[in-house]
């Protein structure tokens, strides 16, 4: 672990880890370093595999050729554009003609609003007809962080850091939003799949007819209120409801000032999305104090939502909450209903 | 008409074996030159499509893995060509590079990928805190340099440095470990 590294490999940044980094010219790469440089860059590509979002993008893409081979057009040595190429040319094409439309559109009606909320309906409409999503959520304290105790260094600070993401779940002696697993299905369905203590889950949901809570050895509540069991949280934040994320949109067209339509992309890609920022309305003191959305130019699918100054409970300092598409493989027929989440045989109790 | 059918159903069934054997390695071999996430599963597929139409072409005296690479590293090149923002470093250099090193990785003992690449996760421990909390932010987090930044309370430069030698030092564990076993120069 301690063999002297290559000085003049330490001054080539060669992986970008945020958005506005670039990998280096291959021209100004010294000869001799393009392997180690390959070596870092495929320590990247098996950490992503290890430890990120990529273990399961082989078994992805072995089903999606499969599908793909199943159109008679795939057979060997068929001439022919296969599927994914197809879908590639696709969408290069609905994306350029989105982008057109986009671009006439602005110049013709800034400053009004109608593209604004346009965009807005847009991934609305995308929501309610959309199959199942996946997204992760995250919560992150905004703004500079509270103080250290004293002679508490950086040292102490990363082995905090390093321990509760270790120990997760299971931090706080309650269920974390910060790591949980929002399932959705068109505009109604959800389940949340939250971290508690010993490893151990809570889940709650609604199935398009009843909303349900699953906690570890204790009864699972259903209710015939759509708004029981949401996640608990100030009466301010409740009124905009993480899991809900159509409430949420309906939310930011009509009470929030739409202060930037624009292409941006995702932290860490190069590909620009649709991006669309939602501002609190002067006057208005509810939280959060602004929102964020990442689009699909041509589908509208929602791949990203971050919501900014969001106050939760047991954190006193204001939050940035983020929700990241994490896949759109199809979930089992009945994952929206409680009995999914549970052993057969534990006890349902109805409430009011 | 019915025989050529069943050959082909039976061609597939032997693809697919090969697919699946190869799809972590394939993963990994773009994912080292290629930034975007949704491109490296757009020329993962291209690439085993391609592999499929050309199967007639395929020596079956030789492992398939050297092969597909092959295939990939013409897309990959392409694939800069035409949008060098999806990219990491990438050359003709470093694509013969990884190609070498993932031969090596196949060579090792084990049956699946998570077999042959198992040293990581004993690099991973053996990384010092601090290193160790900049790479799990960064990867199971999810997280860019700015925000990795943030919870560690570092500078964004110190954080981005910190990622790097993290990977360095993982690297120079592998190269330990055999698994980045010194390469002869390519005859």
């Amino acid at each position: 672990m301690s063999r002297p590294r290559d000085d003049s490999l330490s001054r080539i940044r060669a992986l970008p880890d945020g958005p506005g980094d670039t990998p280096p010219d291959p021209a100004e790469v010294p000869a001799g370093l393009a392997g180690r440089i390959a070596d870092e860059q495929l320590v990247h590509a098996l950490l992503a595999r290890e430890l990120g979002d990529a273990r399961q993008a082989g078994e992805r893409g072995v089903r999606a050729v499969l599908e793909a081979l199943a159109e008679p057009a795939a057979r060997p040595g068929r001439e022919g554009r296969q599927p994914v190429v197809q879908r590639v040319l696709r969408r290069t094409a609905v994306a350029a003609a989105a982008g057109l439309v986009l671009a006439t559109g602005l110049l013709l009606l800034i400053p009004s609003e109608r593209p604004a909320h346009a965009a807005v309906d847009r991934i609305l409409a995308a929501f309610d007809g959309a199959a199942d999503r996946t997204y992760r959520i995250l919560v992150e304290p905004e703004g500079a962080p509270p103080a250290d105790p004293p002679r508490r260094g950086r040292h102490w600070r990363e082995k905090q850091a390093l321990r509760r993401l270790l120990e997760e779940p299971g931090r706080g002696g309650r269920a974390e939003l910060d790591g949980a697993i929002l399932y959705l299905r068109g505009g109604r369905q959800f389940v949340l799949v939250r971290p508690a203590p010993n490893g151990q889950t809570v889940v709650n949901g609604h199935d398009g007819r009843q909303s349900w809570l699953v906690r570890p050895k204790r009864p699972v509540l259903v209710s015939s209120d759509p708004r029981a069991f949401r996640i608990p949280m100030p009466e301010a934040m409740a009124a905009v409801p993480f899991v809900d994320l159509r409430q949420t949109l309906l939310r930011i067209r009509e009470g929030y000032r739409i202060a930037e339509v624009s292409w941006r992309p995702l932290p860490g890609e190069a590909a620009t999305r649709r991006y669309v920022l939602a501002e609190r309305k002067a006057g208005d003191r509810e939280p959060p104090t602004s929102v964020e959305l990442w689009a699909d130019p041509d589908s509208g699918l929602l791949r990203r939502i971050v919501y900014h100054g969001a106050r939760t409970r047991g954190r006193p300092q204001p939050q940035r909450i983020s929700l990241d598409l994490v896949s759109t493989d199809g979930l089992p027929d009945d994952w929206f209903t409680h009995s999914a989440h549970h052993d057969a045989g534990v006890e349902v109790e109805p409430v009011p | 008409m019915r025989l050529r059918l069943k050959q082909t159903v039976r061609a597939q069934e032997v693809f697919e074996i090969l697919m699946r054997e190869n799809a972590d390695m394939l993963t990994a071999y773009l994912r080292a030159v290629v930034r975007n996430p949704a491109a490296v599963d757009d020329l993962f597929q291209e690439a085993m499509l391609v592999a499929w139409r050309r199967l007639d072409d395929y020596d079956r005296t030789r492992p398939f893995g050297p092969w597909l690479r092959g295939i990939a590293a013409r897309l990959v090149l392409a694939h800069q060509r035409s949008s060098r923002k999806d990219m990491l470093f990438c050359s003709e250099e470093v694509l013969a590079h990884l190609d070498r090193r993932l031969e090596q990785i196949s060579r090792r003992p084990g049956d699946t990928w998570d077999q042959k690449v198992a040293a990581l996760r004993d690099c991973l421990r053996r990384l010092p805190d601090g290193y160790r909390a900049a790479v799990e932010l960064r990867y199971r987090g999810g997280l860019d340099a700015q925000s990795v930044a943030d919870r560690l309370a570092l500078s964004i430069e110190a954080a981005r440095k910190r990622l790097q030698r993290a990977r360095g030092r993982l690297a120079d564990c592998l190269r330990g470990k055999g698994v980045f076993a010194s390469l002869e120069p390519p005859g």
